[in-house]
């Protein structure tokens, strides 16, 4: 690695942290502003968690905080293999996810209901998003094989939608159409990137809003059609599918603008807000910290964003570029999903909030895309595109 | 030239490749762009939920989580009335697919209280339609059993009152469409229904204990007696708490009906009665209050009824001698109170009773109360008829009340059915100087210890009181046989702190109270069980070495005549 460019990475860590003596060298060459952003977020999840357990690190906090720091190593160990190393293992990557899908839905056809996890014994994770992860790795590498020339030709647009379809359809059969849109989205985002025809996403975009009303007669399920529609109007069925939407409203509107403090919630002591330690768990938080704490908790998603464009930004090779920028999107459809189901802008469908909902699968997948952006971001400080003013 | 071709191609190919990289560049900024609007959405919609968030959650409450009509509670906090979830039965008359016959008799047999005609009925028709309001579990469990499936069982609100019968006037009860129909469920409607006042519950002035006592005391003389109806009323004469109020016969009003509706009034704030000799104690004061009466040992003639006009004023029991102002009370006589107030003069009575507010409806929460008969002319005769309780009409309420300003000191304040904080209590107004209630205290006890009130007497208590035995008018002049006995208690009489007001309404005159009457031998002996019970409720500890002291009064009763009229003690007078 070239020197200089190990002591500007150095001197930005250096800087970053304000510290007056030199760090060594290991230390210095991290993402500090993923890890500290990811802490914070971790550490409010943390705070939430023991709150809604009446006060106990059990059953939530404790081993939330342990699955953080855990993975958070992890993250920081997947971001020292190169990109060169990993690049031509995507498509595997993908078939092997994709074969984990297929194994939780036979389980659940064996089990009986629904299934879409598989139980590792200590956790339990859902293939659904490595299979994402995945998807995103092979697109950024399709799309840079893919000839600038090409790009406009109909030779480049069915490959990506064989690859997203087939993950998708696996995903809506297990049946989980939350995540399988999140997907669908992610992988959008992803091809909007790499550089297709804007008419086609205008296209696509009028499709999707003339074929809705048909998909939503022929082809969801009534429990689907009616988390659709209770969105819409939550207090149609109070007690039915709109209540938990209801009691999160009452939970965030009764934290007013500087909350209940901590562990003086009554919405989530009191068990009125379903969920609280992971999909509703942002209304315990505006509950008992209000509009501030709320705030507060946006706005670290906001700066890990940020960051996560900027890695995205910097990045200098265009499969660097374009997974950083699908990862980072990725994540913040999950976030901003999660934000607008709590606030009744969104339909529930069962999305955790990153980082700080209970649940080890999300958080493992959570970390393994900060962890790969932290890889790239190393990447990013050693490359010479880094002096580009 | 194939050089020079590819050259071109590499350099249109190497353009390309950097039109896509900026492109993806904007592209970024572009979604980075999105994001930032739907982060602003969220934002907004946050910053309104939180802000705006109690109208949004009022709102929200009300439509969502209804948690009904807001409680009603005793002063301990004791539940009177709440809201729950309750099962009704209805009927879809197109889902049926029983016989409609067969499954009226199945119903009537299920609830017995109504006719299988009346259920045939009820299924007969073609809306759908309630065969219950209301059904317990079991009920519902058992109609459920019956397999029909044109039967369904909402979850309804519904307003329960866990102490059924108990303080059912002070309650009230509320109409299917939601609002209080009468006592306060209907005086605190608004406030009942307010989304945010309704989640503390409201407490109301009576003590639950009390009422009990009351209730069981006033039900049993009202049976023993074989009465047609009976009231009663505890009041803090310092704040003017409602401690108890009753109304008999009494209704449930978990299940209001025709029936009950018959018993729907309350006699204490809603019907006035001329309550006779209880308002001679008022005259008293008002006279004493007024310099009128300055020596109480001063006598006037009773030997022989009072011509005024074309009218005779006489004693039920004369007593053919010359009384004093104790022995007026103590005996209670009309001849003498009417001299008093003659004395006075209209103007001066009448100027108390309109401070003791006997002019206008009784002063409470409740909407049942009722503008007194006030004489349309205040002559020499009303004002002398007034002054022993005739030609006077006002309700039980308002006596209890004047009672109140008449022991506390002298300050009249309206009562209340709603628990005060102290700092809530009002000033209110004076009626009489704090020596006119002092001496007034003395007179009422002596009329327990030695008068027609011997009978009210609870060991250790120190009550007072005045009786009052009011002949009904009826066609053609006061009927003799219907009698409304009024007893107007106060204890303890050394630092009073309740009036007892109990009224039974036309007693038979039975064995129970010897053939008598008269309050002095029907409500008198309610107060005597009632305050026993009562008193260590209230905080009032019986003690025998207590009393106020009377003994400058005492030589003032001729003591031989009420003697000869211990044997003669069914004719007490009252």
């Amino acid at each position: 690695m070239p020197a200089h460019a190990t002591r500007r990475a150095h001197r930005a860590a250096q800087d970053f942290l304000h510290l007056p003596i030199p760090l060594p060298r290991p230390l210095a060459d991290q993402s500090w502003q993923a890890i500290t952003i990811t802490s914070g977020l971790a550490l409010v999840g943390g705070l939430t968690l023991f709150s809604v357990a009446d006060g106990s690190f059990s059953p939530w906090a404790a081993s939330h905080g342990v699955r953080f720091f855990l993975f958070l190593a992890v993250a920081i160990g997947i971001s020292y293999i190169p990109v060169t190393f990993y690049k031509p293992l995507v498509y595997p990557a993908l078939a092997a996810s994709l074969l984990l899908l297929v194994a939780v839905l036979l389980l659940g056809a064996i089990k009986g209901g629904a299934r879409s996890w598989l139980d590792l014994g200590f956790m339990q994770i859902q293939p659904s998003e490595l299979v994402k992860i995945a998807l995103l790795g092979v697109l950024a590498r399709f799309f840079e094989t893919v000839p600038p020339t090409e790009m406009r030709s109909l030779r480049a647009l069915w490959p990506p939608i064989v690859l997203t379809a087939v993950p998708f359809l696996l995903i809506a059969a297990q049946p989980d159409l939350g995540t399988g849109m999140l997907l669908l989205l992610s992988a959008a985002i992803s091809c909007f990137l790499a550089g297709f025809p804007l008419m086609w996403f205008v296209g696509a975009g009028l499709a999707i809003a003339v074929s809705i009303p048909v998909i939503y007669t022929f082809l969801l399920l009534p429990h689907q059609q009616q988390r659709l529609t209770i969105f819409l109007n939550p207090q149609d069925d109070p007690l039915g599918a709109g209540y938990h939407v209801s009691q999160s409203l009452i939970a965030i509107g009764s934290g007013g603008i500087d909350g209940k403090g901590w562990l003086g919630g009554s919405q989530s002591h009191l068990q009125y807000l379903p969920e609280t330690h992971t999909d509703f768990i942002f209304s315990a938080i505006a509950e008992e910290w209000g509009l501030i704490g709320g705030i507060v908790v946006i706005m670290l998603f906001g700066l890990l964003v940020r960051w996560g464009m900027k890695v995205s930004r910097k990045a200098g090779g265009r499969f660097e570029k374009l997974f950083a920028g699908s990862l980072i999107n990725s994540l913040y459809l999950y976030i901003a999903i999660n934000l607008m189901m709590v606030i009744g802008l969104a339909p529930v469908v069962g999305i955790p909030l990153p980082l700080v909902s209970y649940g080890g699968s999300a958080m493992m997948a959570a970390m393994l895309s900060i962890g790969l952006l932290m890889g790239i971001d190393r990447a990013n400080r050693r490359s010479p595109r880094d002096i580009r003013p | 030239m194939t050089a020079l071709a590819s050259g071109s191609h590499r350099v249109r190919l190497a353009s390309k490749r950097q039109h896509m990289t900026l492109t993806a560049q904007v592209r970024l900024v572009a979604v980075l762009a999105l994001f930032g609007i739907g982060v602003g959405a969220i934002l907004l919609r946050l910053t309104f939920i939180g802000v705006f968030g109690e109208q949004a959650q009022a709102a929200t409450r009300s439509a969502l989580v209804d948690p009904g009509r807001g409680d009603i509670v005793d002063r301990n906090g004791v539940p009177l009335a709440r809201t729950i979830n309750g099962y009704a039965i209805r009927v879809v008359p197109e889902r049926l697919i029983g016989d409609r016959k067969v499954l009226a008799g199945k119903l009537a047999q299920i609830f017995p209280d109504t006719s299988e005609e009346r259920f045939l009925k009820l299924l007969s028709r073609t809306k759908p339609t309630y065969l219950r309001h209301r059904a317990v579990p079991e009920e519902v469990n058992r109609v459920h059993a019956l397999g029909e499936v044109g039967i369904e069982f909402p979850r309804e609100k519904e307003r329960f009152y866990p102490q059924l019968q108990l303080a059912a006037h002070v309650l009230g009860y509320v109409h299917p469409d939601g609002h209080g129909v009468s006592g306060m469920e209907r005086a605190m409607d608004a406030e009942l229904i307010d989304p945010k006042l309704r989640l503390t519950p409201s407490a109301l002035s009576i003590d639950i204990r009390v009422q009990a006592a009351l209730e069981d005391e006033l039900g049993r003389a009202m049976k023993s007696y074989d009465a047609k109806a009976a009231a009663g009323v505890v009041l803090d004469v310092e704040t003017g708490e409602v401690m108890a109020m009753t109304s008999l016969p009494s209704f449930n009003p978990n299940q209001f009906d025709a029936s009950s509706a018959a018993f729907e009034a309350n006699q204490v704030t809603y019907r006035f009665f001329e309550l006779g000799s209880t308002f001679k104690p008022l005259t008293v004061a008002a006279a004493i209050d007024a310099g009128t009466v300055t020596d109480l040992s001063r006598r006037y003639d009773a030997s022989r009824p009072l011509r005024v006009g074309g009218f005779q004023i006489r004693d039920s029991h004369s007593s053919g001698r010359w009384l004093n102002v104790p022995e007026t009370l103590v005996h209670s006589s009309n001849i003498v109170t009417a001299q008093i107030a003659d004395e006075l003069g209209p103007e001066r009575l009448q100027a108390v009773m309109r401070k003791l507010h006997f002019d206008r409806p009784a002063e409470i929460n409740l909407r049942e109360t009722v503008k007194p008969l006030w004489p349309a002319s205040w002559g020499r005769l009303t004002n002398m008829t007034v002054g022993y309780g005739h030609g006077i009409a006002v309700s039980p309420l308002h006596l209890a009340s004047a009672y109140a300003a008449m022991v506390n000191g002298g300050v009249y304040r309206p009562a209340t059915l709603l628990k005060l904080a102290p700092r809530d209590v009002p000033r209110g107004e004076r009626v009489f100087k704090a020596s006119t209630s002092a001496r007034m205290n003395q007179l009422l006890r002596m009329i327990v210890r030695d008068g027609t009130g011997r009978k009210a007497e609870a060991p250790g208590f120190r009550v007072g009181g005045k009786t009052g035995s009011a002949e009904k008018p009826g066609a053609g002049g006061y009927k003799r046989s219907s009698v409304v006995a009024t007893f107007a208690a106060v204890f303890p009489m050394d630092a009073p702190r309740f009036v007892v007001l109990i009224m039974i309404d036309e007693p038979a005159g039975n064995q129970a109270s010897s053939f008598q009457r008269t309050a002095g031998w029907t409500a008198a002996p309610v107060v005597a069980r009632l305050v026993p019970r009562i008193g260590p409720m209230l905080g009032i500890i019986p003690d025998d070495r207590r009393d106020v002291d009377v003994s400058e009064l005492m030589p003032l009763l001729w003591k031989a005549p009420v003697k000869a009229a211990a044997k003669t003690k069914s004719e007490d007078p009252a």
